[in-house]
């Protein structure tokens, strides 16, 4: 497969997943406390989980603030 | 019936913590993923087997459709459950709830604000989803339409307005956006599960993902998708009704 074929395809996907990884490390930030593990565990997973890591982050970790952590 | 006003302060809220933009971006990716793999596995695939020749067919435009449907119908629609599941339950958690229910909104139009808030949110998303997708696949394969399409996409459609009322439900019935998500995604399993029953997918809410398949294949009748589609409109309505059922009587 031609690579100069692919790369205007290919550089959306880089920038939707990039958006979303800086979203996730505002937030992140932004975070007084969050769920399963630490502030650092979960940059490790943003930046090396690429969009899953993400995704994971908000759905598992970036939530603590919100539900007071009670559950 | 409806609190504009409401539904526009909840709308207002999914942009302020980015939730429709987490949305946007996972649906978008995954029309963009759908129809680069359907276009290019054979490719990868022939790159990763280097001593064996495997012949594969030629990938088609409903490759790409099918792959949309089923990256979809999975990640993309769990991870908006998980995040719907949350909207009563966090309010609740946080005690917000109260001030909004000692104002002039109702309990039905607080509930039906934010059930109207999920379907908005997740049209816009798929709206998207199949923007991109249709480029995509009119980009790699010359053409984008199969005799069908638009049936899919509506049985799909109604498929997350039926996810709604279920995270609407779940977030009712919870006291924590954990057991709200819990739920959710047991309800997601579950209807997942029925679809696995041969010829039972027309009556399952979530039909429509076994149902886009058959569509796909050309091996799926009009009745069953007017059916399928008329199931998970009624199960929608009774999921809210239920939700609000349980809602009414709540102690906050």
């Amino acid at each position: 497969m031609p690579l100069q074929e692919l790369l205007p395809l290919l550089i959306p996907l880089i920038v939707v997943q990039l958006t979303m990884q800086v979203v996730a490390l505002i937030n992140l930030k932004h975070k007084t406390k969050v769920r399963f593990g630490n502030k650092l565990v979960w940059v490790l997973i943003i930046v090396f989980g690429t969009m899953l890591g993400s995704i994971l982050y908000f759905i598992l970790g970036g939530v603590a603030d919100e539900d007071g952590g009670n559950d | 019936m409806l609190n504009v006003s409401f539904l526009k302060k909840e709308i207002k809220e999914s942009v302020k913590t980015s939730r429709i933009l987490i949305l946007l971006a996972l649906f978008v990716f995954f029309a963009i993923v759908s129809s680069l793999t359907a276009r290019y596995m054979n490719e990868l695939l022939s790159l990763m087997s280097t001593d064996i020749i495997i012949t594969f067919p030629e990938p088609t435009l409903t490759d790409a459709w099918m792959q949309f449907f089923k990256n979809t119908s999975s990640l993309c629609l769990i991870v908006y459950l998980i995040m719907m599941t949350g909207t009563v339950a966090q309010e609740k958690a946080k005690g917000s709830i109260m001030l909004v229910l000692t104002k002039r909104v109702s309990r039905f139009n607080f509930l039906f604000s934010k059930f109207v808030g999920g379907v908005v949110i997740f049209s816009v998303c798929y709206a998207a989803s199949i923007l991109v997708s249709g480029l995509y696949t009119q980009i790699l394969f010359s053409g984008f339409a199969y005799d069908g399409l638009g049936m899919s996409l509506l049985l799909f459609w109604m498929m997350g307005v039926f996810f709604t009322a279920v995270a609407v439900f779940a977030s009712v019935i919870s006291k924590t956006p954990t057991t709200a998500a819990l739920l959710g995604f047991a309800a997601y399993a579950l209807f997942s599960i029925l679809n696995t029953i041969r010829g039972f997918s027309q009556y399952n809410p979530a039909g429509a993902s076994a149902l886009v398949n058959e569509i796909l294949q050309g091996g799926s009748t009009t009745s069953s998708q007017l059916i399928c589609l008329a199931v998970t409109a009624v199960a929608a309505i009774l999921m809210f009704s239920a939700g609000y059922g349980v809602f009414k009587k709540q102690e906050i």
